[in-house]
């Protein structure tokens, strides 16, 4: 009999002191918690061990990661490799089969898809979200200005473009400013100005010493990060032989 | 909490207003089972009466389901999950309300029942139970046709089987289709039924907060 399990593989690497990138070959499965940079007090997100299932089939297994303040930290990996389920996790919005989650800090969640009322405007999107954390709305105001999206129009939610309701959606990620933003793919359908825009203020986000962990598939835009962790779709594990008889 | 609890009625209420057919249409369904039985049957108010719970029902259930993933998204922002459901509840109970109001204004204008005080207590008990068990379907069940066919049983099963039964007993109009039938008979008493109904729908409003809670966990710091 076959037996197949599916795993993860876990790869980091750090693009601020690529000395230290990890050479091919990375061990399985292997907890790379990030290096702290310098002062640090503690991570804002610890993860550790961290597993998930669904129906029997294994998602994450055993990753384990630290986001730091002052931080980029991209996720990349293949399709199914289980970096939307990580962040979703690290977000609290799904129990982790095993293994802890710990946030240092309110986090703000951007979905890979904008999940938003399509029957209300932006700026009532924004007062309600603003209403929930008590936070003041004017980075967003300002940040969905820059990012060419209109507050002042009537326009509902469904009648924007994708694009626009992905800045929306990552405009409220934002309210309270919080000190750790868990962003998956926060820039799809966005133009190319959006698109460099949001890496420059993803930027000011580390240097006001937020931790910005971003999903992404872009090979490209890892070189804007300060530590990449690499999710591999679950394999099969090697086959065992069949038993002698 | 006061403050978000009347920002997620807002929301919801705007939501509301700008489905001006959705609403239409809700208060015209419950008129329409009047309409089809009104010349022809003695249970033309009962079943109207109870068909209200449709339009409550369903219109709860479609505030849940499509809004799962903006719900969570405000559970991260400082919502709890018992603040999104009685926002909507506010909303939702005051929407039934007044399509309850109307459906039994048109009721008691095309049958002159003998009791019309009871025409009104049970559609307004009916629309009382309807949107917490809209709500719980929503909250507990994965997706819209679930949903909605497991409401169309619940109702469908309390208009058909007799008052009697213990079948009849058990689902949440009971106490309404008690009432409607009243109104056009004997007499029943309001209170005690108001009662049982409003404590079946709180018992609701708990199944769903619960529900949606557990979808919407955030994670302690």
């Amino acid at each position: 009999m076959r037996v197949a399990r599916a795993r993860n593989q876990l790869r980091s690497r750090s693009t601020t002191s690529p000395s230290s990138a990890c050479p091919e070959g990375y061990p399985e499965i292997a907890a790379q918690p990030s290096a702290a940079p310098a002062a640090s007090p503690a991570p804002l997100l610890t993860v550790t061990g961290l597993a998930k299932s669904y129906r029997r089939r294994p998602v994450l297994r055993d990753v384990s990661l630290q986001a730091w303040p002052g931080q980029v930290l991209a996720i990349t990996g293949e399709n199914g490799s289980g970096k939307t389920t990580l962040l979703r996790i690290c977000a609290g919005l799904e129990a982790p089969g095993a293994g802890t989650v710990r946030r240092g800090a309110a986090a703000g969640y951007c979905p890979q898809q904008p999940a938003l009322f399509d029957l209300l405007t932006p700026a009532e999107h924004i007062g309600l979200f603003a209403a929930g954390r008590d936070g003041a709305a004017a980075e967003v105001r300002d940040l969905l200005d820059s990012l060419g999206l209109p507050l002042a129009g009537r326009a509902l939610v469904r009648d924007l473009s994708g694009g626009a309701r992905q800045k929306l959606s990552l405009a409220l990620a934002l309210i309270g400013q919080p000190r750790l933003l868990l962003l998956d793919e926060p820039y799809q359908g966005f133009d190319h100005g959006s698109y460099l825009d949001f890496w420059q203020r993803a930027r000011g986000w580390r240097d006001e010493g937020r931790a910005v962990v971003v999903v992404t598939h872009l090979l490209t835009e890892l070189d804007r990060a300060d530590q990449v962790i690499e999710l591999r779709a679950p394999a099969p594990a090697p086959a065992r032989d069949p038993a002698p008889e | 909490m006061t403050a978000r609890l009347l920002a997620v009625a807002a929301a919801h209420a705007r939501i509301m207003a700008r489905r001006r057919s959705a609403v239409a249409l809700l208060a015209l369904l419950p008129l329409a089972f009047y309409g089809a039985l009104y010349r022809h049957s003695p249970n033309a108010v009962a079943v109207g009466g109870v068909a209200s719970a449709f339009s409550a029902g369903g219109a709860a259930i479609f505030s849940m389901l499509p809004a799962r993933g903006a719900d969570q998204r405000l559970s991260l922002a400082g919502y709890r999950p018992g603040l999104l459901i009685a926002g909507r509840l506010v909303v939702l109970e005051a929407t039934s309300l007044a399509i309850s109001l109307i459906t039994a204004a048109v009721m008691i204008a095309g049958t002159g029942p003998a009791h019309p005080r009871e025409v009104f207590a049970g559609v307004i008990l009916t629309g009382l139970a309807a949107v917490p068990l809209g709500l719980a379907l929503g909250a507990l069940l994965p997706r819209e046709l679930e949903a909605v066919l497991v409401l169309i049983g619940i109702v469908g099963v309390q208009v058909t089987a007799k008052p009697d039964t213990v079948i009849s007993a058990v689902l949440p109009f009971h106490d309404a289709r008690q009432l409607l039938d009243a109104a056009v008979s004997t007499p029943a008493a309001v209170w005690p039924r108001l009662a049982v109904t409003a404590a079946y729908a709180a018992a609701l409003a708990v199944v769903s907060w619960i529900a949606w809670a557990r979808q919407g966990i955030a994670l302690r710091r």
